[in-house]
Order: C-alpha cells, then structure tokens, then sequence
C-alpha cells in the first residue's frame, strides 16, 4: 500500500466577511484560524496565542502587527513569527486564496492508494 | 558609567527572567548569574489559581521559559540559593550557605510574599497558602480528599480559588472581612457585583465576617468566624493579601513598604536596581506598589536596558492585570486610589462590560474590563494620553475607544 498526498480546498468565509484591519476567526475542522486583510492582501494564522490562553481575534492588529489581548504579545500575520511579548513560538500559518468571493484554505489529504 | 561585566539577579520570577532575557537581547556579553530560592526551574504563577489547580495544565506547561532558553543565554543559574546579605563598598552578596558573589550590578526581583494569618488553630494540615508551585501542587493534591473548602479572603487570589474550586465540584465558603469583595481597588458598586458573581456560582460569600480560629484534632475540621458560627471543612486557603518581600536589607538601602526605586529602577544603593513586585515606584507623581505580572515584565524590561544603557529612559508604563473568574475574564488597566466619576459601557447583568473612573478633570485613571478585551489597549493608550475625554463619547458604545 501506497499514501498518496491529495489537496483538498475547504471554505473558509466569504470574501467579503473579512474586511480590512478587522481580524475575523473562523474554526475549520476543530482548529481555530485568524483571518487578517491588510492592504488588501488576505493572511490566516493560528487564532489561538501560543503563549498562554487567548483569542486573537480579541486583540488588536496594527498594521501586520497583531497584539494578544491578554498579555500582548505580538505576532506578524504575515509569518506567524513572534516580534514582542512572553509568547515563544510562532502562530502556524495556514495557505489562503480568494476565488469568486470565498476564502479557501488548501490543505493535504492523505489517502491510502493501493 | 563604565558598562558591567558581572551582573547578579536575586530571583527568577517572572521579573528576573524578563531581565535575563532583556539584558541578552541588549548584547550584554558579561557574567550573569541568577540566584532563586526556589528549585524549581521557573515557572509562572498565575496559573497556580487556574489552570493548575484546576488540573488542565502540568508544571512543565507552566515553565516560563523553555529549558533550551538557559542554555542559550549562558546563565549561571543557582537555584535553591537564597541571598541574605549586601555589601555595597565590597560589591558583593552574600547567600544563606555563605557563599560570596562578586556584581557590578544587581537587579533585587525577590517579588513578594503573601500575607500571614495569625490566629488559633493556623498551623493544622489542611491551612493552605498559595504562592509556590509546591503550595499549589499540595493544594491540589489534597483537594481530592476535600468536600468543603473554606476561602479566607475575596481578594483576586481568593477569588480564583473558588472559582476553580467551585468548578471541581466543592462546597466553598468565602469569608471576606469588608462589606463588598475589592471594593477598595473597584468601588463599592462593582464590589456589589462580584459579591453576586460568587453568589450565583453557589459560593457562601460571608462579608463583614472574618475568621478567628481553625479547628481540629490532627487536621482541620472546621473553622471558627467573627460572627460565632462554626464552618466545617476539610482544607483552608488564606488569601489575605500580598506584601512586597525584601529580604536584603542594608542600611543604605532604602525601603518602604517595598524597595524603593526612582523613574530608572535604581534603589539607594549605586550599582543595585530593583523591579516587578519587591518595589514601590513612582507613577504619576506617587509612590506606588503593584505586585502584578504585566508589571513585573514591563519593568523588568525597562530596568535591565537602564543597567547597561549611557541614557536611561523612565519607567511610566500604564499598570494592567488579569484575573479569570467562574468563566469570565477581568481585565484592569491603569491606577485610581480615588477617583471622582465613573462611567460605564456594556451590561454587569449579561457579564460584559467596561467601567471607567475619571478624574475631575475627565481624564481616564483607569477602567475595569469583563469580557470586552478589545477595549483594553485602546483604553491603555487613552489613559497613557492623560488628556480630558468627554464623558458622552466615552459612554457612547457606537464609538470605539481608538476614535476618542
Ligand atoms: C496564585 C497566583 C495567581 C496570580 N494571578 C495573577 C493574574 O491572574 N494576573 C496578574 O496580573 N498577576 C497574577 N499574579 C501575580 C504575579 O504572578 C506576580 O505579579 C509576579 O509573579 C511578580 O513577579 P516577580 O518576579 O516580581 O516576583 P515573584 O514572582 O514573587 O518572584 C520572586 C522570586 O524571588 C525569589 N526570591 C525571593 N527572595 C529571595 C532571596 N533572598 N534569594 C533568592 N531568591 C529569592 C523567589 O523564590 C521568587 O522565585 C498571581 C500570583 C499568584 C501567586
Ligand atoms: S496569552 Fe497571548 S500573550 Fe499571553
């Protein structure tokens, strides 16, 4: 037996629920991911600090900076990297597009093949 | 100022290691050493009244830095070493085990220490403190054998165990000796709402009632109130309030009700700063001492740049804290011993709202935060601004606090 890697696309939101400088979470599968626009350009990140517990979609983006509401700690949404704060790790960040207004995450499926 | 090449930290809460890591990050290649009295690698506190107590997390989870990160920043780390003496002409310290350590500057982080309860009976198994991870890992444990708990003391740290307690299924009584739960920080009308907080969790909160003795033969069975009543229980946590902890005293080292720091964290003696919880510091022209976890980072962080900097910059950071209630989450910024109005936004009845306290000049001191957390950096930066607000615009919820 075989694994064979599949992309499969799941929706996300509407294009237009994801407005500019306002941070919007959408839970997929379990998992919590952060939406941002920044200039237009569309970015998903973990929604959930890695520092302690905390929304970010509570916080507060200024720019591609994004602050942790609890203990402000400050990520790029961009790359997920940490700029400032207790936080330690990064925010895993999630491949994104927008097709004929919706969002889409890409993801990998692994399925067995014979 | 010549730049150092030893520098002592006497310990590694969260202060002190906000300053480990500052001082690396700054490009300080000296002599680092870090003393704490404790053994455990450092860890973070909050947690020991939440996630800890209530089970969710290990003491791994609580580590404040990852065990790689010690390594990394080349620190001599002596845990279970405990300061007692300075010598300011020498430039050494002194540990209990007599040990010298030689610094071209210290950083005192020795943090604080929780109030004592003296009465009859305090010294039975089953008394708790929590400071420690020790504390709050013998409280745990021991929990599992209790059905009735009683909380001595609504204050932040109290509160918490109850809720976490409540959570685990426990009868808990809270005995709080004012008439209103924090009301000296919050005012009496949010005082009155987390009196019915507790009261709609199915806590027994006893205001105006203080404890005068525990009770029992080997362990405690029952504790004895101000009022006459006897409550049984099977454990006591005493949370009666936080006291800065200076250890390390000399007579040219001046402290009062904490150490006592200037704008740059230096204390009396030159060459030693100190920061976080041991210190009263100045802010907004008075002296004040707050034993909170932002706090102790942000001036932490400030302090250590100034042990290495030519130009100092001032410490004057808005203070802020947390605290996670039955479910909620409280967040304060800012500082008002007194304030002349308040203003509020949201509903106390549905647990989200905001209220803020104001000078006579309209200006913001401060504002408590319940399940709005994206009111608080916006507030932080209005009460930082220190300018009149209009009290209609404040209150007016179609406008959010970044456009005022
Ligand atoms: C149970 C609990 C819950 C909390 N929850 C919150 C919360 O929700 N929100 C919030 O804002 N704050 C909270 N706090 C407060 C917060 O944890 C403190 O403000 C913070 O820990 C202060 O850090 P510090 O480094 O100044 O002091 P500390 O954390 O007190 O650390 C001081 C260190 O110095 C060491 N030390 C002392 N004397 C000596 C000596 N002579 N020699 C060697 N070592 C010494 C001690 O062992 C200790 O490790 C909580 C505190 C507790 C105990
Ligand atoms: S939980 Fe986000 S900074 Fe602590």
């Amino acid at each position: 037996m075989t694994t064979v890697e599949e992309q499969e696309y799941l929706v996300l939101a509407r294009s237009q629920d994801v407005r500019e400088g306002e941070p919007t979470s959408v839970v997929s599968d379990g998992e919590v991911i952060l939406l941002t626009r920044v200039h237009g350009q569309l970015h998903a990140v973990s929604g959930i600090c890695t520092h302690a517990y905390s929304e970010l979609a509570d916080g507060e983006l200024d720019g591609t900076r994004l602050y942790c509401s609890l203990h402000f700690a400050c990520f790029d949404v961009r790359t997920g990297a940490v700029l400032e704060g207790p936080a330690e790790h990064p925010l895993r960040v999630y491949p994104v597009f927008e097709q004929d207004g919706d969002i889409l995450l890409r993801r990998e499926r692994r399925v067995q093949g014979a | 100022m010549h730049s150092p090449t030893s520098i002592v930290i006497v310990g590694a809460g969260v202060a002190g290691v906000q300053a480990v890591e500052t001082l690396r990050r700054e490009g300080y290649e000296g002599a680092l050493t870090v003393v704490d009295k404790a053994a455990e690698i450092p860890y973070d506190r909050p947690p020991l009244s939440k996630e800890f107590l209530a089970g969710t997390v290990t003491a791994e989870d609580i580590a404040l830095r990852s065990p790689g990160h010690w390594n990394q920043w080349d620190v001599d780390l002596r845990l279970t070493v405990e300061a007692t003496q300075i010598d300011p002409r020498e430039h050494t310290l002194t540990t209990a085990s007599g040990d010298v350590i030689a610094w071209d500057k210290v950083l005192l982080a020795t943090g604080s220490t929780l109030r004592e309860l003296k009465v009859p009976g305090i010294t039975l198994d089953g008394v708790f403190y929590l400071k420690t991870l020790e504390d709050a890992a013998r409280l745990r444990a021991a929990l599992s054998e209790v059905q009735e708990l009683v909380v001595v003391g609504a204050g932040f740290i109290g509160a918490e165990v109850a809720s976490t307690c409540r959570k685990r299924g426990l009868h808990v009584t809270v005995l709080e000796m004012m008439k209103y739960p924090l009301a000296h920080i919050l005012g009496e009308d949010l005082g009155h709402y987390f009196a019915r907080l507790h009261e709609a969790h199915d806590v027994d909160l006893r205001t105006e009632e203080s404890i005068v003795a525990v009770h029992g033969k080997t362990r405690v069975e029952s504790v004895e109130t101000s009022k006459g009543q006897t409550i049984s229980c099977q454990a006591v946590v005493v949370g009666v309030g936080v006291m800065a902890n200076t250890p390390i005293l000399h007579e040219q080292l001046e402290v009062s009700r904490g150490y006592v720091v200037d704008a740059f964290g230096r204390t009396s003696l030159p060459g030693v700063f100190a920061a976080g919880d041991c210190t009263v510091w100045p802010y907004r022209g008075h002296m004040i001492h707050v034993e909170h976890w932002d706090h102790a980072v942000q001036h932490a962080k400030t302090i250590a740049r100034n042990m290495l900097a030519e130009e100092m910059v001032p410490y004057d950071t808005v203070p802020y804290f947390w605290s996670d209630q039955y479910g909620n989450r409280y967040q304060y910024v800012g500082h008002a011993a007194k304030w002349s109005q308040t203003v509020t936004r949201g509903s106390q009845a549905e647990h989200r709202f905001t209220q803020m306290y104001l000078d006579e000049e309209n200006r913001l001191l401060a504002a408590l935060v319940a399940n709005r957390p994206k009111d608080v950096m916006s507030l932080r930066r209005l009460i930082d601004a220190r300018r009149p607000v209009d009290r209609m615009q404040l209150e007016n919820e179609a406008l959010s606090f970044t456009q005022l």
